[in-house]
C-alpha cells in the first residue's frame, strides 16, 4: 500500500496528535519494508517480528519529536528505528551468546515469504537458493558490519544516513561497508557451486 | 617474517577494498576517484576485483523482498505495557534500573553491617552474663531459691501440724502419693501447678494434695474441720502450691482468702497470670533495673534483626534490577 505525500503528511500530523488509527495507517503502508529490513539484518522471521513489533510501538511513542528533529523522510526515520532495533539485540546477543554451528549454515527450511509478481516459478526457485547462500553470508558478519550492509545494499541508505542512525564517523562506515562486502565476497566465492550459475561471481 | 609479510598484504586487501566499495557507492573524493580510475585503466586484477565486488553489491540488491507475515498494528495496550521509551537506541535505563547501578552495592554493604550488628548483639545477649543469665535460666532460679524457703517454712509447720493432729490429717486423707497428679487431669493449667507444686514442696505433701483430692472427691463433713484447720497452719508457707490447686476445688475458696492475707499475697496474682515467667520473676525478685536494661536489648535485637531481613531483600532486588 502506497501513501501519497499529502496523506502521509496528513496521517502523521494526526497521529501527532495521539490518533492512534491514523498511525497504524502508515504501519500498514510501511510495514513490508520494515519488515524486510529487519529479516535482511535479523536472519529469521521470528526475530525480525519482534523488531518490526517493536520499532512500530517506538515509533508511535516517539513521533511527536518526528518532525524538525530527522531532516529524512518518514520511511527513513522509521527504518532507522528498525534498524537500532536490530542492531542492539544483535550486540545483546553477542554479549549473551546462543549462537549454534547452525546459525552460520545454509538453512534449507527457510521459507520466507518471497515476493514473486512477474517472475516464472523456475527463475523464482533459482533466486530463492541464491537469497539462502547470501542470507547465511549475511549471518556470519558481526553485527555492526551487518547492519551496515543491509541499510546500505537493501535500502539503499546514504553513508550519512547510516552513520546517523548507528552513531558512527562516516569513515567508520565506510570501511565497515567495505569489510562487510569484502567478507560476502570471499563467503560467496568459497561456495561458488552452491548459487546458481548466473548468480557466480 | 612470514606472517609480518602477510599482515601487510592483508592491510594492502582492506584498503584496496574499501576504495573499490566507495568507488561503488560514489562516496570517494574527486582525487581518489580519478587516482583510481588510473590505476583501474593499468591494472587488469584491479579490474577483476572491482567487477566481483561490484558483483557482491547487485546480489544484495536481487534479493527478493520478504513480505510481512503479518500485520504489526499498535494497540493501546501495546503502547501502555512497553511504557514511554522503547527505541533502542534511544533508550535509557529506567530511573528504577539507574538507581539500581550505584543501590546494589551501597545495599550490600549496609546490609553487611547492620547484620554484623544483628549477630554481635545477639551474641552479647547469649553470651553477657548480666543479659544472657536473665534470659536462659530465670525460672530454675526462681525455683532453687525459693523451694528451700518455703521447705523450710513448711517443714516445722508441718511438723507442728502433724504433733498437734496426728494420725487424723492423715488418717482421714489416705492419699496414694500421686493423688495431685490424678487431679491434674481436671484443669487446662493444672499440670504447670501441680509440677511446681511437686517440685517446690517435698516434704509437706499432705496439705496441699489433700486439697486437689478435695476437688476431685468432695470431703465427708466431719474429717472437713481438722482437715481444714491443717491447712489453714500449713497453707501460707506453701502458698503456690495451694493457690494452684484451690482454684480446681469448691471446698478451698473459703481458705483462700486466709492465704491471701498472708506475705504470699503478691505471689498469686503472678502465678494466675504465667507460671513464672522470666519477667514477672525477676520484677518479683526485685531485679527491675536488669530486667530494663534486657527489655532494651532485646527490642535492640529485633529492631537489628528486621532491618536486616529487609536490607537483604532490598539488596537481592537491587542485584536482580540491575543484571536485568
Amino acid at each position: 500500500m502506497a501513501l501519497k505525500e499529502m496523506d502521509e503528511d496528513r496521517l502523521i500530523q494526526a497521529a501527532q496528535r495521539g490518533s492512534l488509527d491514523a498511525f497504524n495507517e502508515l504501519v500498514l503502508a510501511y510495514q513490508d519494508q520494515v519488515y524486510n529490513l529487519a529479516y535482511r539484518i535479523m536472519g529469521d522471521p521470528a526475530s525480525a517480528s519482534d523488531a518490526t513489533q517493536e520499532a512500530f510501538i517506538s515509533a508511535y511513542q516517539h513521533i511527536e519529536g518526528f518532525r524538525g528533529k530527522y531532516p529524512s523522510s518518514f520511511k527513513s526515520w522509521l527504518m532507522r528505528i528498525v534498524s537500532n532495533a536490530c542492531y542492539d539485540e544483535l550486540r545483546r546477543r553477542k554479549r549473551h551468546p546462543t549462537t549454534s554451528i547452525e546459525d552460520f549454515e545454509i538453512d534449507e527450511e527457510a521459507n520466507p515469504a518471497l515476493v514473486s509478481e512477474t517472475e516464472g516459478p523456475e527463475t523464482f526457485t533459482e533466486r530463492e537458493e541464491m537469497a539462502r547462500v547470501i542470507e547465511a553470508g549475511i549471518r556470519t558478519l558481526p553485527a555492526d558490519q551487518r547492519v551496515t550492509l543491509v541499510m546500505a545494499d537493501v535500502q539503499d541508505f546514504s553513508y550519512q544516513e547510516i552513520a546517523e542512525a548507528t552513531d558512527s564517523p562516516l569513515g567508520t562506515v565506510k570501511s565497515r561497508l567495505a569489510r562487510a562486502r569484502a567478507k560476502l565476497r570471499d563467503y560467496l566465492r568459497g561456495r561458488g557451486e552452491l548459487l546458481p550459475t548466473q548468480y557466480r561471481l | 617474517m612470514w606472517s609480518l609479510f602477510r599482515r601487510r598484504q592483508d592491510k594492502e586487501r582492506e584498503k584496496r577494498d574499501i576504495l573499490l566499495s566507495a568507488y561503488l557507492d560514489g562516496e570517494l573524493a574527486e582525487a581518489e576517484r580519478e587516482s583510481l580510475e588510473r590505476r583501474l585503466s593499468q591494472d587488469p586484477i584491479l579490474r577483476a576485483e572491482l567487477r566481483v565486488m561490484q558483483r557482491t553489491v547487485s546480489l544484495m540488491h536481487e534479493l527478493p523482498q520478504v513480505a510481512a507475515p503479518r500485520n504489526f498494528l499498535v494497540t493501546e495496550s501495546m503502547v501502555a505495557r512497553n511504557g514511554p521509551v522503547s527505541t533502542a537506541r534511544s533508550a535509557r535505563p529506567e530511573p528504577e534500573k539507574r538507581a539500581s547501578a550505584w543501590a546494589a552495592p551501597l545495599l550490600t554493604a549496609a546490609t553487611a553491617v547492620v547484620s554484623l550488628l544483628f549477630v554481635v548483639v545477639l551474641a552479647g545477649d547469649l553470651l553477657m552474663p548480666s543479659l544472657g543469665g536473665l534470659t536462659s535460666a530465670p525460672a530454675p532460679m526462681l525455683q532453687r531459691e525459693e523451694a528451700p524457703k518455703f521447705a523450710f517454712e513448711a517443714a516445722p509447720t508441718q511438723e507442728a501440724k502433724a504433733d498437734e493432729s496426728g494420725a487424723v490429717d492423715l488418717g482421714s486423707t489416705p492419699l496414694p502419693p500421686r493423688a495431685a497428679e490424678s487431679g491434674d487431669a481436671d484443669s487446662v493449667e493444672a499440670p504447670e501447678m501441680a509440677v511446681e507444686g511437686e517440685e517446690v514442696v517435698e516434704e509437706p505433701t499432705s496439705a496441699p494434695r489433700v486439697s486437689g483430692e478435695g476437688g476431685a472427691t468432695p470431703l465427708p463433713a466431719g474429717g472437713g474441720g481438722p482437715t481444714e484447720e491443717t491447712a489453714a497452719l500449713t497453707v501460707p508457707t506453701v502458698a503456690p502450691t495451694v493457690t494452684a490447686v484451690t482454684r480446681l476445688t469448691p471446698t478451698i475458696p473459703a481458705e483462700a482468702p486466709v492465704v491471701s492475707e498472708g506475705e504470699l499475697g503478691l505471689v498469686e496474682p503472678a502465678l494466675d497470670q504465667l507460671d513464672a515467667t522470666p519477667q514477672v520473676a525477676r520484677e518479683h525478685r526485685g531485679t527491675g533495673s536488669l530486667g530494663l536494661a534486657h527489655l532494651y536489648w532485646t527490642v535492640l535485637e529485633i529492631v537489628l534483626g528486621i532491618a536486616s531481613l529487609a536490607l537483604i531483600l532490598a539488596t537481592i532486588r537491587a542485584w536482580r534490577l540491575r543484571h536485568r
